[in-house]
C-alpha cells in the first residue's frame, strides 16, 4: 500500500468521524453517551486495525475488509440525522457494515475464501439487510419504532404496519439465518485448521462469534421481549464487535513478539531440552518433524538413523531447509501457517544450527548401529557376547531361537551354561570356564544340550575373548553354528548304511564291489560271494574281477560287459561262468549296476546269482522235451495232445499235423479241436465223437472229416490213447491218420461207374453193342435205343442189327459194322431204321470197335435219330421258298447286307436286280455301298451300321446307281435281322421315288407359276384401268368442270368441251369393255365356248376356220380351252405371219382336244413365251398337256389335251 | 403477270384439260412435255414458275423429275404433283421430294394450283 492510499484512508476516515460525531451531536434522537462513543471507536479501531494490516501485508484482503468494516460502520451515523432524507438513508445502510464484517471473519488470516458459499456470504448478508431495510421504508412512516424522536421516513410510499410487522419478523429471521450460516461456516474453519493456524485464528473468531451470538440474542429478544430488553444487551454486543480489530492486532502482535523466539530456543537447547521440543516450543508447531541429511548414505534420515522420504511441501505442510556452513543439515517440516512468519522459522532454525549438525551425526551413528544390528540379527549363526562372569551381555536373535526362550530378555544377564548347557556338563562347563580365566584363549566346543522348549541341538562354538584399552578381557564373544540338522543326518546314514551291509550280508546274491578298472574293492564283498566262491572276507579285495573269480572263457565277455556299464550303459543280465578257489565252474547269472558317486571313485556293484544246478536240469528237460518232439515230428501220423475237455495242450500238435491241415500250436492250443478243423455244421458231431472217444470205455477212436485251414477237407482215421504229462495231469493223444487220397481213389471209381451208367441210360443218343456178325448180344441197348425203335432188349436179343434198317440203306449199314468189325470206325451215315410198328425212323449213325470184357472185339453202333430235324428242314425250306417268292414279288428294293455291308448269298429280291441291272448272284459278295451315289456313301455306311446295332434308322432318300451308271433316288430304311444261321444282318428296304420327286417339283413349279400369273394378270389389269379409262375419266371430270365454269359466261365454248367431254367418255367406255373381255369373256360364261370362240375369230385379223363341238363341258375345261386358242390366235397375229389359222376342239374318250394350226413361220419355243408357260400350268391344274409342234418354216402347231370328268348333274 | 406453268403428263387428253383449265383461271400456260426427260429439257429452257407434274411417267418417276427440278441452280420452279391415284398411296413421298404440292388429277383447279402457291 502507498503512502498516498494511506494518507487517502485516514483523511477517509477522519471526515466520516467527523461528520458522524457531527451528526450524533445534532441528532434530536441520538442517545448519546458511553454506547455511541464505543460505536465511533469501533468504527475508527476496524479502519485503522484494517490499515495496519494492509501495510504490513499489502496482498492479503484481511486489511481490506476490515478497513471496510469501518467505513461502512460509521455510515450508520446517518440515521441519528434529523433530516427526514438522511435518516431514511442512514436507515436504509444501517446494516451495511455486517456484509464486509462476514468477509473479515471468513478470510482471517489469509486474506482468501475457502469455498464458493463463503465468497457468496457477504453478499447475502448485505443484500438482505438493505433490501429488507429498504422494504420495510416503504410500508412503514416510523421503521425505528421506538424511536419517537426520530424524523418522518421520507420513503414512505403507503402505511401498512401489517406489512411492516411481517417485514420486522422476516428481518429477525434472515439475520437469525444468516448469523447461523456464518457461525457453522467459521466453526469448520476452526474444525480443519491446524494448531498454528488456530493460535492465529481464536482471538478473532471469538470476538467476531462473540458479536455474531450477542446479536442473534440482541434479535431474538427484540422479537420476543421488548426494545428496552435489546437496549440493555446493546453494549455488550458493541464491546465484542469493537474488540475484533483488538484480537486482531493481538494476534499480529503475537507473531512479532515470537521472533526473540530464536534466543528461547538456543537458551532451551543449553538447559538441555531435546532439540525437536525445543523447536516445537518455540515455534508453536506441535507437528513439526525433523529430517537430517545423510551426506554418506545420500539421504535423508529420522532422528533414530531410518531413512525416510525426502521431506516435501505438501497441502497445509511446508518446509524450510537448514544448512550449515553451505552444506544442507537438516530440513524442518512444519505448519503452512507459519510461512506467514518466514523470518520466524529461519531465526529458530539458524538458532538451532549446531544442534541440528550433531543431531544429525547422532542420527548417522544410530543408523550404521541399526545396520549392524540388523546383520547380526539376521546372520544364521549364533552370536553371543559373555561376560568375565560368564553372563550373557548380548545375543542375537538366532541365539534367541536356539536358546528356546520367546523374548531375548529372558537371555540376557542369565549365565551361559544355564542356558546352553545340559545339567550334566554344566559343572564341567564352569569349571572350563574358570580354568580359562582371566585369558579366556579361543577355544572350540562342541555342544550338545536340551534347549528351554525341549529341542535337542548341537552347537559348535567358537569363543575369543573381548580386551579394553589396557588389554583386559572384559567379554567374550562366541559365535555358534547349528550343526544339528548335519549331525541328525550323519545318524541317519551310518543306520542306513548297517541296514543295507546287513541285507548285502544276508542276501543270497553273490555281492561285490569293483571300481572302474574292475578292481574288487577291500572288504566288499558279501557273504555268500565269499562263501561261495570259497574265499575269507579279507581275501576277496585287490583283485580284478574277471582276472580271479571268472573262467577265463568268459573273462573277456564279462570284461567288456562291465566296461559297458562303466561306460553308462545299461546291460541286462548275463549267464556266464565263475570259478571258485578250488576252481570249480559256477554258471552264474549276473549284473553290473553303476553305483551313485560316493567320491571321485565311481564304484559298481556286481550282483550274481549261482544258477549251475538250475540250469543243467533246464538242459535235461530240454533235452528230453527235444527228443519227445522229434519223435512226434518225424511220425507221419497227426499227433494232437488234449485236455480231458477237448481243448488242444500245451504242447499241442506235431508237425506232421501242422504240415497237413496248416494249423500250428498258436492256432490250436486252448481251443477245442473241433471248433478248429470242422466247419459250423459239423462241428456238433465232431465233438460228440471226440468226447466220447475221451470217456473212458467208450470206443476210442473213429473217423472224420477235417478241414485244413486252406479249406480242403481231409479224411482221417483216429483213435485217442489217455496219456500224463509232466505234472501228471491226464491228457490225450489223438493219433490220425490221413486217409483222403484212398478214400478219393473209391469215390472217384465210384463216381466213374455211376456216370457211365447215367451217361448210356439218358444219352438221347441210340446206342448199342453188337457182336462182330452184327447180332446183339445181351445187356446191348441202352434206353433211348428202346424206345425209338419201340423194341426192348429181350425182343432184340440174337436178331441181326442189319434186319433193323430200311431194305435200301442195309448194304450202307452193313459195310459200316464191316468197317468196325475189323477194328476201324465207320463214316457217318444216315439210315433209315424201322420201329416195330413199321415206321421209319432217320438215324444219322456210325460205328465203332470196342474192345469187350473178355478181350473180344465189339462193335458199338451209335446214333442219332433225326427224324424230327428232317421234317423241320423240310418245312423250314418250304418257308424259305415261299418267303423268296413274296421278296421278289414286292415292288421294293430289298438287299440283305453284313455287318461290313456286303451283299450276302441271294441277298437282293427280283425288283432290285430289275431296277439296278444287279443279278442275285453277280451281286453277292461285293459292298452294298458300291450301289449307292458316292455323296450318300458315308451316310448309308453309318445308316446300315447303326440299324445293325439296333438303332432305328427314319426312312432317307438318297441316289442309288444302276449298274448302267444313270442313277435313281430311292427312300430307304435299313433294319437289323438274322438269318437262319443266327448271324446278324441288316435289311435295306427301299423304293424308287424318282419319278414321284419329278413330278412334285414340277408341281411345285406350276403352282408357282400360277400364283406368279395370277399376280401378273392383275398388274397389268390395273396398269390398264390406270392408264386408259381412269385417265380418261380424269380428263373428264376436269373437262366437265371447265365446261360448266363456262356456261354462263361462254356457252359456246362450254358446248364445245362438253362434245369433245362425250367423245372421251365413249373412248373410256370402250377400253372398259375391252379390258373387262381380257378379264374373263363373258360370251363364254352366258353363251359357251362356240359363242365364244367366234368371238376370238371375228376379231382376229386373220382369216380364222374354226370348228368346236357342241357338248357341253366343265367351265374349267371351257375356259382352259377358250384361252388355248385365244393365246394361240394372239401368237399368230403377232409372230407367226401365217395367212390363216385352223381351230378345232373335239371331245373323245374323256379328253377334250383343242388344236391350233396355222400356216406361218413356225419356229415357236413351247417354253419361251410366258403366255405358253401359263398355258401349259393351266392345263397342268386339270391334269391336262399341252404339246407345241413348230418345225421352223412348217407353220405351229399348238395341242392341249384336257382329261374330263363327268359334268356335275346340274340341279 | 400471269404465272407461267409447264405441264407434264403422257395423256394427250389430261395435258389438254389441264392448259385449258388452267388458262381459264389466269396462268399462262408455257409448254407441255410427254415423259420426265422432255419436262426437264422444257423447264431448263422456259423457265416456268409452276411445273404441274404428273407422278406416272413412262420414262422416270415424277419424284425423281421433281428432286432433279428442286435441285437445280437459280430459280427452281415450284412444283405441284398431279396424280389420278389419291396422294396416300404414295406416303410421304410428296412431302420428302421438295415438291410444292400435291392435286388429284380429278380436282384440277386454278384455284387449287394457287392454294397450294400461296
Amino acid at each position: 500500500m502507498s503512502r498516498l492510499t494511506l494518507a487517502l484512508g485516514l483523511s477517509l476516515l477522519a471526515v466520516e468521524t467527523a461528520v458522524a460525531v457531527a451528526i450524533v451531536a445534532t441528532s434530536d434522537h441520538a442517545e448519546r453517551g458511553p454506547t455511541i462513543a464505543l460505536a465511533v471507536t469501533a468504527g475508527v479501531a476496524f479502519v485503522l486495525s484494517g490499515l495496519v494490516a494492509l501495510w504490513r501485508r499489502p496482498d492479503n484482503r484481511t486489511g481490506v475488509f476490515m478497513a471496510a468494516v469501518g467505513y461502512t460502520w460509521l455510515l450508520g451515523a446517518l440515521g441519528e440525522s434529523n433530516s427526514s432524507w438522511v435518516f431514511s438513508i442512514g436507515y436504509a445502510l444501517g446494516s451495511l457494515a455486517f456484509a464486509p464484517f462476514s468477509a473479515l471473519l471468513l478470510v482471517h488470516p489469509t486474506g482468501r475464501f475457502e469455498s464458493r458459499l463463503e465468497r457468496t456470504v457477504p453478499w447475502l448478508v448485505g443484500g438482505a439487510l438493505i433490501g429488507l431495510a429498504t422494504a420495510k421504508l416503504l410500508v412503514d412512516p416510523t421503521p425505528a419504532a421506538s424511536c419517537d424522536g426520530c424524523p418522518p421516513n421520507a420513503f414512505d410510499v403507503v402505511d401498512a404496519p401489517r406489512l411492516a410487522d411481517v417485514l420486522d419478523a422476516l428481518e429477525s429471521v434472515v439475520a437469525i439465518g444468516l448469523a447461523v450460516l456464518l457461525v457453522g461456516l467459521l466453526a469448520r474453519r476452526w474444525r480443519r485448521a491446524a494448531p498454528a493456524l488456530r493460535r492465529l485464528l481464536w482471538p478473532v473468531l471469538v470476538t467476531g462469534g462473540a458479536a455474531i451470538v450477542i446479536l442473534v440474542v440482541d434479535s431474538i429478544v427484540t422479537a420476543v421481549a421488548s426494545a428496552e430488553a435489546s437496549d440493555r444487551i446493546a453494549p455488550l454486543f458493541f464491546v465484542a464487535f469493537a474488540a475484533v480489530p483488538a484480537a486482531f492486532l493481538f494476534g499480529v502482535l503475537r507473531t512479532k513478539l515470537a521472533q526473540s523466539s530464536a534466543t528461547d530456543v538456543m537458551a532451551a537447547l543449553e538447559s538441555g531440552t531435546p532439540l525437536q521440543e525445543a523447536l516445537v516450543g518455540a515455534l508453536g508447531d506441535p507437528t513439526l518433524e525433523i529430517a537430517y541429511w545423510s551426506p554418506e548414505r545420500d539421504s535423508w534420515v529420522d532422528a533414530e538413523g531410518r531413512r525416510r522420504d525426502e521431506p516435501a511441501s505438501a497441502p497445509g505442510r511446508s518446509v524450510t531447509m537448514v544448512e550449515r556452513d553451505a552444506q544442507r543439515v537438516a530440513a524442518i517440516v512444519h505448519d503452512s501457517a507459519l510461512d506467514g512468519e518466514p523470518q520466524l522459522v529461519e531465526s529458530v532454525a539458524a538458532a538451532a544450527g549446531m544442534s541440528l549438525q550433531n543431531e544429525r551425526l547422532k542420527a548417522e551413528l544410530h543408523a550404521q548401529y541399526a545396520f549392524l544390528e540388523t546383520v547380526a540379527n539376521t546372520a544364521p549363526s549364533l552370536l553371543v557376547v559373555v561376560g568375565t562372569d560368564g553372563r550373557i551381555q548380548n545375543q542375537n536373535a538366532a541365539t534367541v531361537v536356539a536358546s528356546g526362550y520367546d523374548d531375548e530378555e529372558q537371555v540376557r544377564g542369565q549365565y551361559f551354561w544355564d542356558v546352553f548347557i545340559d545339567p550334566r556338563e554344566r559343572e564341567a562347563m564352569i569349571a572350563r570356564f574358570e580354568a580359562a580365566a582371566p585369558d579366556f584363549p579361543p577355544a572350540e566346543y562342541e555342544n550338545w544340550f536340551t534347549n528351554a522348549k525341549g529341542e535337542e541341538l548341537v552347537i559348535d562354538w567358537r569363543s575369543a575373548p573381548v580386551h579394553d584399552e589396557n588389554g583386559e578381557v572384559v567379554s567374550i564373544v562366541a559365535g555358534g553354528i547349528d550343526a544339528t540338522e548335519r549331525h541328525h543326518h550323519a545318524a541317519e546314514l551310518e543306520r542306513e548304511r548297517e541296514f543295507l551291509n546287513a541285507i548285502a550280508n544276508n542276501a543270497p546274491s553273490l555281492l561285490c564291489l569293483i571300481d572302474a578298472e574292475g578292481r574288487v574293492a577291500h572288504l566288499a564283498t558279501n557273504k555268500a560271494f565269499e562263501h561261495t566262491l570259497e574265499y575269507a572276507p579279507e581275501e576277496t579285495g585287490g583283485y580284478v574281477f574277471w582276472e580271479r573269480y571268472v573262467d577265463p572263457a568268459d573273462a573277456n565277455e564279462v570284461r567288456e560287459a562291465i566296461d559297458r556299464v562303466v561306460a553308462g550303459e545299461a546291460v541286462p543280465e548275463h549267464d556266464h561262468h565263475w570259478l571258485t578257489r578250488s576252481g570249480r565252474r559256477l554258471l552264474i547269472a549276473w549284473t553290473c549296476t553303476a553305483l551313485p558317486a560316493l567320491d571321485e571313485r565311481g564304484l559298481f556293484l556286481i550282483s550274481g546269482v549261482d544258477v549251475t544246478e538250475r540250469k543243467r536240469r533246464e538242459a535235461e528237460v530240454h533235452a528230453e522235451r527235444d527228443f519227445l518232439s522229434a519223435v512226434a515230428n518225424s511220425i507221419p501220423s497227426l499227433l494232437s495232445l488234449l485236455e480231458p475237455d477237448g481243448t488242444v495242450a500245451a504242447r499241442g500238435v506235431n508237425r506232421a499235423f501242422t504240415d497237413l491241415m496248416g494249423y500250428d500250436d498258436d492256432d490250436l492250443i486252448g481251443r477245442p479241436l473241433w471248433d478248429v478243423l470242422s466247419p459250423e455244421d459239423e462241428r456238433e458231431e465232431a465233438a460228440t465223437a471226440l468226447r466220447q472217444a475221451l470217456t473212458p470205455g467208450r470206443p476210442s477212436g473213429g473217423e472224420g472229416r477235417w478241414h485244413t485251414r486252406d479249406g480242403d477237407v481231409r479224411f482221417v482215421e483216429w483213435t485217442v490213447i489217455p496219456t500224463v504229462d509232466a505234472e501228471g495231469r491226464l491228457q490225450y493223444l489223438v493219433s490220425a491218420t490221413d486217409v483222403t487220397e484212398r478214400e478219393k481213389r473209391q469215390r472217384e471209381l465210384q463216381w466213374e461207374r455211376d456216370y457211365a451208367n447215367i451217361l448210356t441210360d439218358t444219352n438221347p443218343s441210340l446206342i448199342a453193342v453188337i457182336e462182330r456178325d452184327g447180332t446183339f448180344p445181351e445187356n446191348a441197348l441202352n434206353p433211348a435205343f428202346e424206345t425209338t425203335l419201340q423194341r426192348t432188349e429181350a425182343e432184340i436179343v440174337g436178331a441181326s442189327f442189319v434186319d433193323l434198317v430200311h431194305p435200301e440203306d442195309a448194304e450202307a449199314a452193313k459195310i459200316a459194322i464191316a468197317v468196325a468189325a475189323s477194328g476201324g470206325q465207320s463214316e457217318q451215315i444216315e439210315s433209315r431204321w424201322l420201329r416195330k410198328d413199321g415206321q421209319e425212323v432217320v438215324v444219322v449213325w456210325s460205328a465203332t470197335a470196342i474192345p469187350g470184357f473178355e478181350g473180344q472185339t465189339l462193335v458199338l453202333v451209335s446214333g442219332l435219330n433225326i427224324t424230327d430235324r428232317k421234317a423241320r428242314e423240310l418245312e423250314a425250306e418250304r418257308r424259305r421258298d415261299f418267303l423268296n417268292a413274296i421278296t421278289d414279288a414286292v415292288p421294293s428294293f430289298l438287299a440283305v447286307v453284313d455287318l461290313e455291308g456286303a451283299v450276302v448269298e441271294r441277298g437282293v429280291n427280283r425288283a432290285f436286280s430289275d431296277a439296278f441291272g444287279w443279278a442275285a448272284s453277280d451281286i453277292a459278295g461285293r459292298s452294298f455301298l458300291d450301289v449307292m451315289a458316292q455323296e450318300d456313301e458315308h451316310a448309308a455306311r453309318m445308316a446300315i451300321a447303326n440299324a445293325a446295332n439296333g438303332v432305328f434308322q427314319p426312312e432317307r432318300e438318297t441316289r442309288w446307281l444302276r449298274r448302267d451308271g444313270d442313277t435313281r433316288l430311292v427312300a430307304w430304311t435299313a433294319w437289323p435281322v438274322m438269318d437262319h444261321l443266327g448271324r446278324s444282318l441288316v435289311l435295306v428296304s427301299g423304293h424308287d421315288v424318282t419319278v414321284r420327286r419329278t413330278q412334285e417339283e414340277e408341281i411345285r413349279a406350276s403352282r408357282a407359276r400360277l400364283v406368279e400369273a395370277a399376280d401378273n394378270a392383275r398388274r397389268k389389269l390395273e396398269r390398264n384401268l390406270h392408264d386408259g379409262a381412269q385417265q380418261r375419266l380424269v380428263a373428264l371430270s376436269v373437262s366437265l368442270r371447265l365446261a360448266e365454269s363456262k356456261l354462263p359466261v361462254d356457252p359456246a365454248g362450254a358446248a364445245s368441251i362438253l362434245a369433245a367431254s362425250r367423245v372421251e367418255l365413249t373412248q373410256a367406255l370402250d377400253e372398259l369393255r375391252e379390258l373387262a373381255r381380257g378379264i374373263h369373256p363373258a360370251v363364254l360364261t352366258d353363251r359357251g365356248l362356240g359363242a365364244a370362240v367366234d368371238a376370238l375369230v371375228a376379231r382376229s385379223p386373220v382369216p380364222v376356220e374354226a370348228d368346236v363341238c357342241s357338248s357341253p363341258l366343265q367351265p374349267a375345261v371351257e375356259a382352259a380351252a377358250y384361252y388355248v386358242v385365244s393365246e394361240s390366235l394372239a401368237n399368230v397375229v403377232k409372230y407367226a405371219q401365217a395367212s390363216s389359222v385352223t381351230v378345232r376342239i373335239s371331245a373323245e374318250n374323256g379328253h377334250v382336244l383343242v388344236e391350233v394350226a396355222d400356216d406361218g413361220v413356225g419356229g415357236a419355243d413351247p417354253g419361251g413365251g410366258s403366255g405358253l408357260r401359263g398355258l401349259s400350268d393351266r392345263l397342268a391344274a386339270l391334269d391336262g398337256t399341252l404339246h407345241v409342234v413348230s418345225p421352223a418354216g412348217s407353220g405351229t402347231l399348238v395341242r392341249a389335251v384336257i382329261p374330263v370328268r363327268p359334268a356335275a348333274p346340274t340341279a | 403477270m400471269s404465272p407461267t406453268v409447264l405441264i407434264v403428263d403422257d395423256h394427250p387428253s389430261f395435258r389438254f384439260c389441264a392448259r385449258t383449265t388452267l388458262e381459264s383461271e389466269g396462268f399462262e400456260v408455257v409448254g407441255e412435255a410427254e415423259d420426265g426427260q422432255a419436262a426437264l429439257a422444257a423447264a431448263a429452257e422456259l423457265e416456268p414458275e409452276i411445273v404441274l407434274l404428273d407422278v406416272q411417267l413412262p420414262d422416270m418417276s415424277g419424284f425423281d423429275v421433281c428432286d432433279t427440278l428442286c435441285r437445280q441452280n437459280g430459280a427452281a420452279p415450284a412444283v405441284i404433283l398431279v396424280s389420278s391415284r389419291d396422294g396416300a398411296d404414295y406416303g410421304d413421298l410428296i412431302a420428302t421430294c421438295g415438291a410444292r404440292g400435291f392435286v388429284p388429277k380429278a380436282e384440277l383447279s386454278g384455284a387449287a394450283v394457287s392454294a397450294l402457291l400461296r
